[in-house]
Formats: C-alpha cells, sequence, structure tokens
C-alpha cells in the first residue's frame, strides 16, 4: 500500500476512533474520612440514580452502606451485615476495632476483600457486593451480597444432545464455575480470575488441569489476554480474536461451547477453558478442525453408530461447501461427469431457466439465507410461518415461473440440512460455499480443485499455539487417530489419555 | 517468508513421491519410448543409482549435521558459494516452468480445450506460492493428503479395470535395444529432478534423515511400476495413440454409476501438480534469498513464483524451446551438477583446508 | 496479509486472461449415438441427439435426428452445430455406427477424429452398419427418454446368445496402430419386421489394416468370442439326432493361448475351460442318468466349441489373413526371439499359422427336478 494512503487512512482514524483508556478517577485512593470518600465516589459516578448508600451507626461509629440497586439481595445483606453489626457490642469502640471484627470475627459470608482504590472498589459494587465503609479507616470492607437476576440453568441452545447432561452454562461466571468444579473433583482442577475490558472489566476465568496443560500454553494464553485493548467486552466473541491465531484463517483456533461437560471433556486433554462472565459462551483454547465434527453425543452412543455419525458429519461438510459449486462446476464445464440419465433430467429441467446454472445458484443460496436470517429475528409467532412461506416461494413458484430448476432446489435443501450437521462451521461453510459457486461456475473442476487445495494448506499452516490444527491427520498419527475417523470404545479410550502438546508436529514442550 | 519448522522422514518422502509421480503422468515422453515392462525393470534399478551418486552429498550432510548444502558452501567458499544458490535457482525454475507448461498442455488438451493457457499457469502459481510462502510443513501436511487422495483413486481405477487387463502386452525388454535402454536408466537416474529437492530439503527432516530416501524409493518403486504396468495391460497398443495414458486410463474407469471420472482425476492431478511447483518454489525460493539483499529477501518466494509464471505462459508459445529444457534435464547434466559434482567438490574442498590445517 | 495480496492479484490477474469458456447445459446437444456414412466423396454424419421437449407417444420422443455433410468429418461437424445452434456435446455419445462405405475405404480416418476428440468415450461402442448408418439412426425406436438405450438393450440381449462382438474405440483405435493384429466390428441393420422397430445384428465384420477383409455370420461369431476369450454368460442348446435338444448356460468360461515355433511358423495352443449348468432338457438322452448325461453334455459340448473355434481360427487366418483376436501380442511376449526376426512378414504369412483347441467342459448342475 502506498505510504500516502496509509496515513490519510491513520488520520481518518485518529478523527473517528479513540483509543479505551481507564478513567482518571480509578487511581483515587480512599481516605479515612468516609464523607468525603462517598462524595469522591458520588462525584466519579456522575451521582447516578442506581447508586445506594446506607448510613448507619455501629457502637457509635458513622458507617456507610453502599451498594447498587438490583444487584443485591436484601436478605442476604439483611442476614449477613445489617443484623449482625446491628446487634454488635464492642468493648472499645473504636474504627480500627469494628474494622478488626468485621474483618476477623464476623462471619459476612465467604466473599469478602479489601479495597483502597476507587479503581478496585467500583468493580465489586457493580458485581453485587455491598461497601462497608467506616468512618476512620481508609479502607472499605467489600462483602458478597449478590442478588441480581439471571437466567436459570437450562438446556444449551446451540448444543443440543440426545443423551447426557441437560445443563449449560448461564450468564453469570460464579455458577458455571460451580458447574465445572461439580464435575472435576480434582485438586488439579484451577481456575484462575482476570479481569479484561479496559471500561467493563469483565471478569475472566482460566480453567484448566494443572497436570496436564502445557505451562508455554497458559503462558501464551495469559500474554495474550492482558494485551487485549477493547473498551467493553460484552461475549466471549469479543476476546475470540486475540486468542486466535495470527495466520490469516477462515477456521478458528478457538471454540466455543454452552457446555460444562464438553468443556471439561476438553479441559482433561490439556486444554485450557476461558469462562467470560455475562455469556453461556465459553472459550477453548486451542481447538483443532476435527474437533468440529465431535459432539458429546459420540461419547455416550455405541462405537459403531459414533463413527457412522462422525462420517455423516465429515460428508456433510463437504457436500456443503462442495455440492452447489460441483453442481455448477459440473453442469457448465463438465456434463459428461454426470450420469447419463441424471445429465438428461437436469438439462431437461434446465432448459426454460434464464439464468446460467451459477447465477441461479447464487441467487437462490441468497435467497435461503435471507429467509434463514429473518427466521432467526422474527419474533417466534411469525418465525414458524417463514418454513411456509420458503416451501411455498421457492419450492414451487419459482419452479413453476421458471426462475429455478428443481434440481437446484434439491441441491440447496439438501446443503442447507448438511449445514445444520455441524453447527460450529456454520458461518465458515456459508461464506465458503459462496466462494465454491463463484469459483466453480468461473473456472470449472480446476478452479474447485485449486480452491480446496488452497483451503487445506490454509489450515495446514495454522499452528495454534504451537500445535498444528490438523493434527492428528497430518501429522499423522495412529493413536490419536483413534478419535478422529473412529470413536473407539471406552475400554481403550479410557486406558490412554491424549495430551494435545503430545499430538505430532508440536512445538511446544510437554509437562 | 514464515520460519520452516522440522517436517517428518516421511512427509518429504511423499512429496518426492508426489513430485516424482505427478512428472511421470504430465512430462515423461511417450509412444516411441521403450516398453513397459522395460521401464518397470529400470525404474528400481535407477533408484539404487540414485542412492550411490547421493551418497557423497549425505555424507557432507551427515558430518555438518543441521546445516544445508548452502550453508556449507557460504562458510567453506565465501562469496564464490553464491555458485550454489544460483544452481539451485535456475534448476527450480527450470523444473517449475517445465512442470507448468506440462500441465497446462494437460490441461488445455482434455478438460479445458478452448481456454488460455495463462489462466492455469497464472493461477496455479498463485496457489502454489502460497502454499510454499507459508512454509515447508504446510505444504508437507498437505502431500499427507493427496497422498490419501491418489491411493483412493487408484485402488478405485485398479478395481475397476482389473478384468480388462490383458497381461500379453507386457512385452520382454529384449525388444529394446541396449542404447535406448541406456538412454532410459540415464533419463531416470540422471533425470530425477527430485534428488535435487532431496538434498535442499534434508536438514530440515527433523529424524530418521537416512530413511527418507527409502521411504520414497520403495513407494516410487512400487507405485510406479504398478501404475505403468497396469496402464500398459488395460490399454495396450491404444495407449501409444495417447500423449497423457494416465489419463486415459481414468477415462475408461467405470464402476456402477461412477462412470468418467476423468474430471475428477483432473482434480486430483491438479493437487499433484501443487505439490510439485510448491516443493520446488521452496528450493528456488530459498536459492533466491541467498541472492537478494535482506530487505527484499523475504520477497523471494513470490519473485520466484511471478518469473516462473511469466516464463511458463510465454514459453508455451514456443514448445521448441520447452523441449530443449526438457532434452537438458534427461540428459542428466543439471542434476549430475548439483547433487554430486557440487557436493564433492565442496567435500574435496572441506579435506583440502583441513589438510591445510 | 501479504500473501493475500499476491494471491488475489494473481487471481486479478488470470480473470484478464478471458477464463474458460463455458457453456450451459441448455446450450448443449447431447448426441447419444452416431452415423457416419460416406457418399459420393462426401461425410454424412447422422447425429441422434437428446431431445427434451419431444412429445410422448412420438415415435421419436426423447431423442431428435440430425443430418449433416461435409467433405470432411470436422466440416460436417461444424455444420451440425450450426443447423441447431447448439454446440454438440459428444460426452455421452453410446454408439458409433459406420456405414460400410467407410469400412471399404478404411475406418482409419474415422477413429482418428473421434479418438482425438477429448469428449468422447474411448469405451463407446462401435458398429458397422450393413448398408448405411443413417438407416439404422433413423428406426423409430421405443418412446423412451434415450432412444440410444434400446439400442443397446437389443445388443445385449445378442451378446448373451453370443452373436455379438463387442468392439469399443479403444479397442479398435489400439488394432490401428498395431500393423500386425487386425479387428472386427458387429454388423447390424434395421429390423426386417415391421411391427417390432428396431436394429437386428447380421453377423461381424473382420478389418485388417482399417479395411474390410470379409463377414461373419452370426452363428459363426460365437467362435471368435471362443477364441478371444470374450464368453460371457450365454446359452448353448445341443441338439441330439433323435430330436432331443438341451440347454446349457454358461456360468464361466475362460480362454489361454499359448505358442510355439514349429518349423519356424507359429503354433497356437488354444486351451478353452468351460463350466455350465444345464437349463433345459427336452428328451434328450433320457435313458442315461444324470449325472451320465452330463458327461455327455460334457464331450458335446467341448465338440462344439472346438469345431466352432477351429472354424473362426481358418477362417481368420488362412481365409481373410487376419490376426483380429490379436494374437500377434501373445507371440511377441511368448516368442520375442522369433517375433524381431519376423515382425514384419507375420501377416504375409498368417495362412502358415497352425493352431490346435482343446477344450475342458465341465457341466455341474441342473435344476431340482433334472437332479437324481
Amino acid at each position: 500500500m502506498p505510504q500516502w494512503f496509509a496515513k490519510k487512512i491513520e488520520e481518518k482514524e485518529r478523527s473517528l476512533y479513540v483509543s479505551p483508556k481507564p478513567s482518571e478517577c480509578e487511581s483515587v485512593r480512599l481516605t479515612a474520612d468516609a464523607a468525603e470518600n462517598l462524595s469522591a465516589i458520588r462525584a466519579a459516578l456522575h451521582n447516578t440514580a442506581d447508586f445506594m448508600v446506607r448510613e448507619i451507626t455501629v457502637c457509635g461509629i458513622p458507617v456507610k452502606l453502599m451498594m447498587f440497586e438490583g444487584m443485591f439481595s436484601l436478605q442476604t445483606l439483611t442476614e449477613i451485615i445489617l443484623e449482625p453489626l446491628g446487634d454488635l457490642t464492642l468493648e472499645d469502640p473504636t474504627p480500627q476495632a469494628l474494622q478488626d471484627w468485621i474483618l476477623h470475627r464476623a462471619v459476612l459470608g465467604m466473599d469478602q476483600s479489601q479495597v483502597q482504590t476507587l479503581g478496585e472498589l467500583f468493580p465489586f459494587l457493580m458485581s453485587g457486593f455491598a461497601g462497608i465503609m467506616i468512618d476512620g479507616i481508609p479502607q472499605t470492607i467489600v462483602a458478597g451480597v449478590q442478588g441480581f437476576q439471571f437466567r436459570s440453568v437450562s438446556e444449551p441452545s446451540a448444543e443440543e444432545n440426545v443423551r447426557g447432561s441437560r445443563e449449560g452454562f448461564t450468564e453469570p461466571i460464579r455458577i458455571n464455575m460451580t458447574m465445572v468444579r461439580r464435575r472435576v473433583k480434582s485438586s488439579d482442577l484451577k481456575m484462575e480470575l482476570l479481569k479484561a475490558g479496559v471500561k467493563s472489566k469483565t471478569d475472566l476465568c482460566l480453567i484448566y488441569q494443572t497436570d496436564m496443560v502445557a505451562p508455554e500454553l497458559l503462558r501464551d494464553i495469559r500474554r495474550r489476554l492482558r494485551e487485549i485493548p477493547t473498551d467493553i467486552i460484552l461475549e466471549s466473541g469479543y476476546i475470540q480474536p486475540f486468542l486466535d491465531t495470527d495466520i490469516v484463517s477462515i477456521f478458528s483456533n478457538v471454540g466455543t461451547t454452552q457446555r460444562p461437560d464438553t468443556l471439561c471433556a476438553k479441559i482433561s486433554e490439556g486444554r485450557v477453558g476461558i469462562l467470560v462472565d455475562g455469556t453461556p459462551f465459553a472459550l477453548i483454547v486451542p481447538y483443532f478442525f476435527n474437533e468440529n465434527f465431535q459432539s458429546i453425543d459420540d461419547y455416550t452412543h455405541r462405537p459403531y453408530y459414533a463413527v457412522f455419525e462422525r462420517w455423516l458429519k465429515y460428508l456433510a461438510f463437504f457436500f456443503t461447501i462442495l455440492l452447489p459449486g460441483l453442481y455448477v462446476a459440473v453442469g457448465t464445464f463438465h456434463p459428461e461427469l454426470f450420469p447419463e440419465a441424471l445429465l438428461l433430467n437436469v438439462t431437461a429441467a434446465e432448459q426454460d431457466v434464464p439464468f446460467p446454472l451459477v447465477l441461479e445458484a447464487l441467487l437462490i443460496h441468497f435467497i435461503y439465507e435471507l429467509m434463514r436470517e429473518a427466521g432467526l429475528r422474527l419474533p417466534r409467532p411469525i418465525g414458524h410461518a417463514i418454513g411456509i412461506i420458503g416451501a411455498l416461494v421457492i419450492g414451487d413458484a419459482a419452479v413453476t415461473a421458471g426462475l429455478i430448476s428443481s434440481p437446484m432446489v434439491m441441491v440447496v435443501a439438501l446443503t442447507a440440512l448438511s449445514s445444520f450437521v455441524v453447527p460450529s462451521l456454520f458461518q465458515e461453510v456459508t461464506i465458503m460455499r459462496f466462494g465454491f459457486i463463484i469459483i466453480g461456475g468461473t473456472l470449472g473442476i480446476f478452479g474447485m480443485a485449486l480452491g480446496l487445495a488452497w483451503m487445506i494448506v490454509n489450515l495446514c499452516s495454522v499452528n495454534a499455539y504451537g500445535i498444528p490444527s490438523m493434527s492428528p491427520e497430518s501429522p499423522f498419527q495412529m493413536f490419536a487417530m483413534r478419535d478422529v475417523l473412529l470413536r473407539v470404545g471406552w475400554k481403550k479410550l479410557g486406558r490412554k489419555k491424549l495430551k494435545i502438546q503430545n499430538l505430532p508436529g508440536t512445538e511446544i514442550e510437554s509437562r | 517468508m514464515k520460519g520452516d519448522s522440522a517436517i517428518s522422514s516421511w512427509q518429504l518422502a511423499v512429496l518426492l513421491f508426489l513430485s516424482r509421480i505427478t512428472y511421470f503422468f504430465l512430462a515423461e515422453p511417450r509412444s516411441e519410448g521403450p516398453q513397459a515392462l522395460t521401464a518397470a525393470i529400470w525404474i528400481p534399478i535407477s533408484i539404487l543409482a540414485n542412492f550411490l551418486l547421493l551418497l557423497p552429498a549425505y555424507l557432507l550432510l551427515q558430518k555438518n549435521k543441521g546445516k544445508g548444502l548452502l550453508d556449507i558452501a557460504a562458510e567453506r567458499w565465501g562469496r564464490l558459494s553464491l555458485i550454489f544458490p544460483a544452481g539451485f535457482l535456475l534448476f527450480s525454475v527450470c523444473v517449475l516452468v517445465q512442470t507448468a507448461c506440462s500441465f497446462s498442455y494437460f490441461l488445455t488438451s482434455t478438460a479445458y480445450p478452448q481456454s488460455s493457457p495463462w489462466l492455469f499457469i497464472l493461477l496455479i502459481f498463485g496457489v502454489a506460492g502460497y502454499a510454499a510462502s507459508m512454509g515447508y510443513e504446510p505444504t508437507a501436511r498437505f502431500g499427507s493428503f493427496v497422498f490419501v487422495a491418489l491411493s483412493a483413486a487408484l485402488l478405485f481405477v485398479c478395481a475397476s479395470l482389473w478384468p480388462q487387463a490383458q497381461w500379453e502386452f507386457l512385452r520382454p525388454p529384449v525388444y529394446d535395444g541396449w542404447q535406448s535402454q541406456l538412454q532410459l536408466f540415464v533419463r531416470l537416474t540422471l533425470g530425477n529432478v527430485e534428488t535435487a529437492a532431496l538434498l535442499f530439503l534434508l536438514p530440515a527432516v527433523a529424524k530418521n534423515k537416512g530413511g527418507v530416501f527409502w521411504r520414497w524409493g520403495i513407494l516410487s518403486v512400487v507405485v510406479l511400476d504398478g501404475i505403468i504396468l497396469f496402464a500398459a495391460a488395460v490399454l495396450g497398443d491404444y495407449a501409444q495413440t495417447q500423449r497423457f495414458p494416465f489419463y486415459a486410463v481414468t477415462k475408461i474407469a467405470e464402476l456402477s454409476i461412477f462412470q468418467r471420472l476423468d474430471s475428477l482425476h483432473v482434480a486430483l492431478w491438479v493437487f499433484m501438480t501443487l505439490v510439485r511447483l510448491a516443493l520446488f518454489l521452496e528450493v528456488g525460493g530459498k536459492s533466491l534469498a541467498r541472492l537478494l539483499p535482506s530487505k527484499v529477501s523475504r520477497y523471494a518466494i513470490s519473485i520466484c513464483a511471478a518469473a516462473s509464471a511469466l516464463l511458463a505462459g510465454c514459453l508455451t508459445r514456443w514448445p521448441y524451446a520447452l523441449e530443449r529444457v526438457g532434452n537438458l534435464f534427461a540428459g542428466g547434466g543439471p542434476v549430475l551438477l548439483l547433487t554430486v559434482l557440487l557436493p564433492l567438490l565442496l567435500l574435496w574442498s572441506k579435506r583440502k583446508g583441513e589438510a591445510g590445517q | 496479509m501479504k500473501k493475500w495480496r499476491i494471491l488475489l492479484l494473481a487471481f486479478l490477474l488470470a480473470l484478464f486472461t478471458g477464463c474458460v469458456r463455458s457453456v450451459q447445459l441448455n446450450e448443449r446437444a447431447i448426441v447419444q449415438a452416431i452415423g457416419l456414412d460416406k457418399e459420393n466423396g462426401q461425410y454424412i454424419l447422422t447425429l441422434q441427439i437428446f431431445d427434451p421437449e419431444g412429445e410422448e407417444g412420438d415415435e421419436t420422443a426423447g431423442g431428435k435426428i440430425l443430418r449433416a455433410q461435409g467433405k470432411t468429418i470436422s466440416q460436417a461437424m461444424r455444420k451440425a452445430n450450426l443447423q441447431q445452434g447448439q454446440e454438440i456435446f459428444l460426452g455421452h455419445t453410446k454408439l458409433l455406427i459406420l456405414g460400410q462405405e467407410i469400412a471399404q475405404e478404411g475406418v482409419e480416418t474415422a477413429i482418428d477424429y473421434f479418438g482425438a476428440d477429448p469428449q468422447f468415450r474411448p469405451t463407446v461402442d462401435v458398429l458397422l452398419a450393413e448398408t448405411k448408418a443413417e438407416d439404422i439412426l433413423k428406426e423409430p425406436l421405443d418412446s423412451t427418454i434415450l432412444p440410444v438405450l434400446s439400442a443397446k438393450m437389443m445388443l445385449e440381449g445378442y451378446r448373451d446368445s453370443a452373436q455379438l462382438v463387442r468392439t469399443q474405440l479403444q479397442g479398435l483405435a489400439g488394432a490401428l496402430k498395431n500393423p500386425a493384429v487386425g479387428s472386427y466390428l458387429p454388423v447390424a441393420a434395421p429390423s426386417a419386421e415391421e411391427e417390432n422397430p428396431g436394429i437386428q445384428v447380421v453377423g461381424a465384420a473382420v478389418l485388417r489394416n482399417g479395411k474390410k477383409a470379409g463377414d461373419f455370420l452370426p452363428p459363426e461369431t460365437r467362435g471368435i468370442l471362443w477364441a478371444a476369450g470374450q464368453v460371457g454368460k450365454i446359452q448353448m442348446t445341443l441338439e441330439e439326432e433323435g430330436g432331443g435338444a438341451v440347454t446349457l448356460e454358461v456360468v464361466d468360461a475362460s480362454t489361454r493361448v499359448s505358442v510355439q515355433i514349429r518349423d519356424d511358423v507359429p503354433f497356437y495352443e488354444v486351451f478353452i475351460r468351460v463350466q455350465s449348468n444345464v437349463s433345459e432338457e427336452l428328451a434328450y438322452a433320457q435313458e442315461l442318468s444324470f449325472s451320465q448325461r452330463c458327461e455327455r453334455y460334457e464331450r458335446e459340448q467341448e465338440r462344439l466349441v472346438e469345431r466352432e473355434t477351429l472354424h473362426a481360427l481358418e477362417r481368420l487366418f488362412h481365409e481373410l489373413s487376419c490376426d483380429a483376436l490379436g494374437y500377434a501380442n501373445i507371440l511377441a511376449q511368448q516368442q520375442p526371439a522369433y517375433w524381431k526376426e519376423h515382425q514384419k512378414s507375420y501377416t504375409g504369412s498368417l495362412e502358415q499359422v497352425d493352431f490346435c483347441v482343446t477344450v475342458e467342459s465341465s457341466v455341474n448342475r441342473g435344476g431340482s427336478a433334472l437332479a437324481e
């Protein structure tokens, strides 16, 4: 890119976008004067309406209770703070003695800490903690009295299964942490809490098994999380690109899951799970290509059926990306590939269609994507109507009007069905499908082959955290293939544990 | 360029095997050549001859573990050592041009008769350049997939055509005079350009470097002999009318509703050609990087790919020039120079240096 | 990102080359069968093309006939293109029928033309018309979507009764390349029955150096098949002088040929192994037990096969001087020294070639009503 052009883009960016930076008030230290602290807090919060303060006196000492409206449980607040403090009698009623009693003798719940700056205080208050500010003490005690409303544990929407747990992650990170801890009762299971997001200070939790994970992998992940410059993190998808490989690839090396059982299975192989507060989608790092075809059902079904399902997914993947493009390529450039009877039927069907095959394919796939998106966004009562409209408009009227042919409708139906068989690759296959249609329609089988080759080379060039993304297919390892091409029975699977850093081609050291 | 990690012995063997078999599919001269059985007998002999010829270079690399030929030359000869990368670069460009021209000729003769060869040359060099620029590993891993696809395709062809094989078409080597057999031996041995790629890439192999040659050799012998004999038995005299006999075999292979899958085989050969091009782009690109200033050296593979594409596109209009290049390689001079003479000179100069001390 | 730019640049540059010429399906004329005749120095091309708009009940539904002529085959093909505006697509052609005049003049030009076309399948069946190829293709067939399939099914029926020698383009092209061997083609004609239109096989023609050298009648055709080892599952009827008959169903047959040199002349030993089941017995040697009858059937079958094979060999080698069976390849493989010396004079000395035929027959079982 010419330098002058790059400079112009930089200037434009500077005028439109602002780099995130922490608020200036966050470094303000608390003083011993509670009133002064309160003024500073109100000013920092710009007198926000949801900030509540309750001023009480405990043993003659002014104490201010601070919390945000709707974030706390009144019952918990009353039982563990108000009642004990209300009944308290101290021999030597000084602020220090009161602080000492609260910190070391009272049981204000398990979640308790002391903060010294506004920057430390605000995340706690905004997470549902109550702040206890004692006049004369330059620190504030925070105690967990969370009582905000959240969605209850329910079945994950995008990862339903036939057999197994019906629990899925929810939005609060603490509840998700307990779901993982309940499933792996091992002392080696470690959870590390971090914060990300300059303004949002979103809680993140790294979960891993200390006896399985590679230290280099952990270091790399921690470094990347620390370097996230984003202002606000509302979903795990915000931090996913920062954890992804540096090589530009259409496939991501960071997986997502809504299921605690899936997360536990992944971390038991040396991966790291990342929970993000506010979203039920946990991240799995690193994530290999073949894992997109694995599901929890594979490990609960009989091996022969699991193998069948696995292969169905592989075939579905190739169908969904290649079938429309191949149909267009063969119909336009290589009709000899069709069996004769099929060719004649297809030719008869295409007689009255005014568009070339490639345009026809692009048109109908575009219409399908429109319908799919509309079905997602519409309210449920109306959403059901989309299916009927789709069937009538596209399946019948368009074919009758001669806009598209019936074989093309079959192709798009099969393609669409196949795309739902591997939901984790939905985004990738949608874009690739369009790409292959264009390539197939302009360059035929040669173009399809080049496109496929590019895709495979791209996949093979990705070493996520030093581990090849295409492992164990390439570089090949027979032992690991037992859970890729096949799914051997648990009697064999259970005997030896796979460690991802032992996969062939890995550049990181095994623990 | 991405830094290159180690590849395994099998990966390099598969890459070399795919490259060799691509040459046989696309570029090996036909119709007036020796009998299939003669070729099948001389292929393993040529592999043994290659082994003997490569011994000095292999010893040189063993004595300088972790270093490639270019590194060793740079240590011994200083600026004069630039003859090595220049030689490898020229060699690679010639192989690339020949491969690309044969490939475009193949496509325009079979699946795309009315298309411009420039199209195929530019696109395939684009993708091959991308693969080469990602390093050895992605190309090697891609090669593994291509190997599996090739194996499946060969199995399909054999299964569908086995009943039609007429083994009486395999004639003994006596029909080919000693002169033509010697020419065949020289072409198979000294025209084996993959030996130069092997020497260049051997330092990138993590373990079991010695196993690369034998694995490659055994694969080549088994598969090439099998294909040559089988194609001769299936096609018979019809093979003499075909410029690409292996392609003709895929044209007639039919199994139930699976007929005329030759276009799908074309896709497979696109993969194989990509592997060969990427392999020699690695060699040429890394050689060119030694010759260019450091600021520009990271574009070496792209420059090599662009130059080769340009040359190949121009040479498709002058098949005589291409034939001269092919004859030069068939004569064995370039391979002999790079894989035998220059390593021997390096070995000798090392010994001279030690003797001087 | 830079790698992406290079890839994109290559793709954009490639667009300037004009991309690849595409032809939509509705712009293609799918040829199912081709007939080629020659008349007054002009090639007459008859194409049976798939017609997706053919009306049901019409005699030619699913196919339309296109006729074009030219000084060369290419010229005729170009005219055919122009006549109907669609691009001729030969990728699914099933039958190539050559007229008698083409066979008399030499089939090499036609086979070279179609063999060189990348679309054309090497496995296309080649037939010779008794008179004109045009007459066969114009024959109204069953109103199916694929008229040529009707023709192919009829041909398969003839093949089951061993009255059809099957030749594909690939075999014919190979034989033309080798001056030492000839080839054979099935000869077809329009059906004589007006009530059942179709085609019938009227024998086989032997080609020497690409030109017709002689004819074989349908009953003689089986001998060629035995000698060539191309007998599949056929039915053979053995007749008794007393009026009885038995039908044997051949389930497996193989032919092995070896060659020796005797008195400086090739001596071919043809060994044929036949395995059959008894399909139907009609008052044949009823006085014998089943196993005794089977032995008799075996001997009769051996005699019949030997007779047919010898007759075919004598006609081919001695009468027509044509090694249409490709025995020269076996000679070249098994007697290389002799072949090196006599390769050029082989075709001229075919009349002196000698052979013997040995048949080993085994009749295994019959229906439950027949077995003892």
